[in-house]
């Protein structure tokens, strides 16, 4: 009787990111016929580049594990992790091709620095000239973001033609860990769905009102459909400088609010919401975490900045505190002020009110980044929950609960994982703030640009321009990849990583002594 | 890809929830500046 062969973890990791590169490589023909629809030829040339470089890597990878086909393979949590971890690596090197190859960006370093700020749907631009870039090279930038935010696994997932073994576990790696349907290939679709056709509406409608505001309708479209992007994904990117303040529209900033806004509730959410459970949106513990704490840091910031009298009016301090305010808390990036403004206008105390919105960030599974809604939540109400349990004569009988997407026992481990997580963020955040004061600058500005790296913002105070030191934009492509995988797919990967040298260590070892 | 009356009422409900807190933070924000 033949029996089946076992993949080894190698061939398993190897085949499904190369599976997740070959399905990102195909997207690159979306910019490819823009530039050829628009007749840039240099960045049609750029793109075919990248499609090739990628195609190939991404063929030999699912080559070399091939087999995987046709054996048995038991698909640990481990390879999902280091499936998630690594084609996020790996795509962040291709997916800067076309970004180098096009005189935007004077090195690979800052290449990839755009290409994982749209990943992680930061929003941090090293990029230069961003009023001049092609068509197609802008597409691509928005493309990056959008499935960012929605993840690449989940893309990845969706273009299988079967479930898959252990996709649960890849999907769950890229940070996002809702089930809406039994099989992950559903819970992707359902996810694509939901995006999709908020994608329509809210490009029509910042279409309608871009050509309301004087743009050609086509350039409008163009503009909608980036701005949806960025503002779903709660990425911050935009085809020019001046970000949101090129339209000088209150309509149109004030609709980017509402799309960043559902952007960074969780999937999870949506799809109760859509499926007859209306009543989630109030009562999830992340929605609610979410409307008390932007509440609160925008009414701080408003009072802050009226006492510093900087905004003369409601209209202008609703544009240009409560915008950034939610802007922040939703890690979305889009700015209604140039950087250099929160540090000259805003005081110590508005900068340190966005910091910590910044690292709170929107909620788990969705688009958003920072530590999440559900966390602050979770640990705020364990505060509680203890002390109740000190002043309750019933002491430890007493069971709690919190609600997300379904009534949730609050234990002990929940807590200690919570705040674990925020824990691991105020660390990435402090070593950030560190090396910027390290390398001069003030300490408010550095905390702020760390806060936004963290927590995948966008917002600048001005520390990210191209001519910072080579260590921090390091540093910032690595906050920027752990804050949005939530350090256990990266922490995972870095002990298969230890553990097989380890392994491969004592082997060589072993060989050494015998001979 | 289907699309049926509960999802859209789904989104309706959604809208109207974000829209109300934006317009009661703008009002918030009025009552301050005032």
């Amino acid at each position: 009787m033949k029996t089946q062969r076992h993949a080894t973890s190698l061939e398993i990791i190897c085949f499904y990111t190369g599976f997740v590169v070959y399905c990102m490589s195909l997207l690159m023909i979306i910019p490819l016929l823009t530039a050829i629809v628009y007749q840039e030829w240099n960045p049609a040339l750029d793109f075919l580049v990248g499609i090739s470089g990628s195609l190939i890597f991404g063929l030999t990878l699912m080559i070399f594990g091939h087999g995987v086909q046709g054996s048995k393979s038991d698909f640990h949590w481990k390879h999902g992790f280091a499936v998630a971890a690594l084609s996020w690596l790996f795509l962040t090197f291709l997916c800067a091709i076309p970004y180098r190859l096009s005189g935007h960006n004077p090195s690979w370093l800052n290449s990839m620095f755009d290409v994982m700020s749209g990943f992680t749907t930061t929003g941090l631009v090293l990029t230069q000239d961003l009023d001049h870039l092609s068509n197609a090279l802008n597409m691509w930038r928005h493309m990056l973001t959008f499935i960012g935010g929605q993840g690449m696994v989940v893309l990845a997932l969706t273009f299988l033609v079967k479930e898959a073994r252990g996709a649960y576990k890849m999907y769950v790696g890229e940070g996002k860990d809702i089930e809406l349907l039994p099989s992950m290939k559903g819970t992707a679709g359902q996810i694509w769905k939901i995006s999709l056709i908020y994608l329509v509406l809210g490009t029509a409608l910042l279409w309608v009102t871009g050509i309301a505001i004087g743009l050609r309708p086509d350039s409008a479209f163009l503009h909608a459909l980036y701005i949806f992007e960025s503002a779903w994904s709660t990425g911050g990117f935009a085809p020019n400088t001046q970000n949101i303040m090129y339209y000088h529209s209150v309509v149109y900033e004030t609709i980017t609010i509402l799309i960043f806004i559902l952007g960074s509730f969780n999937f999870g959410l949506h799809y109760a919401m859509w499926h007859k459970n209306r009543r989630e949106l109030t009562k999830n513990i992340e929605t609610r975490s979410f409307f008390i704490t932007s509440s609160l840091i925008s009414v701080l910031a408003v009072l802050g900045l009226s006492k510093l009298s900087v905004y003369p009016d409601a209209l202008s301090a609703f544009r240009r505190v409560v915008y950034n305010v939610l802007s922040a808390h939703t890690t979305t990036g889009f700015g209604s002020i140039y950087a250099r403004q929160f540090a000259r206008e805003w005081g110590d105390f508005g900068i340190f009110l966005m910091v910590i919105a910044m690292l709170i960030g929107g909620s788990a599974c969705s688009t958003a980044g920072g530590f999440k809604g559900l966390r602050v939540g979770i640990v705020f109400k364990g505060l509680l929950m203890d002390i109740k349990k000190l002043l309750s004569p019933e002491r430890n009988l007493r069971s709690y609960t919190y609600h997300h997407i379904k009534n949730q026992v609050l234990d002990d481990a929940v807590i200690k994982s919570s705040a674990l997580i925020i824990l691991c963020y105020v660390v990435l955040m402090t070593i950030g703030t560190l090396l910027g004061a390290y390398y001069g600058y003030p300490l408010s500005e550095s905390a702020f640009e760390s806060a936004s790296v963290a927590g995948n913002v966008g917002l600048s105070i001005g520390v990210t321009t191209p001519d910072m030191p080579t260590l921090m934009k390091i540093y910032y492509i690595f906050a920027m990849y752990l804050g949005r995988l939530e350090f256990l797919s990266v922490f995972s990967l870095l002990g298969s990583i230890g553990g097989g040298l380890r392994h491969l260590w004592k082997r060589t070892s072993k060989l050494s002594y015998s001979a | 890809m289907e699309f049926n009356k509960d999802e859209l009422k789904g989104i309706l409900s959604e809208l109207g929830l974000v829209l109300t807190f934006i317009a009661v933070i703008t009002a918030v924000t009025m009552v301050l500046m005032a």
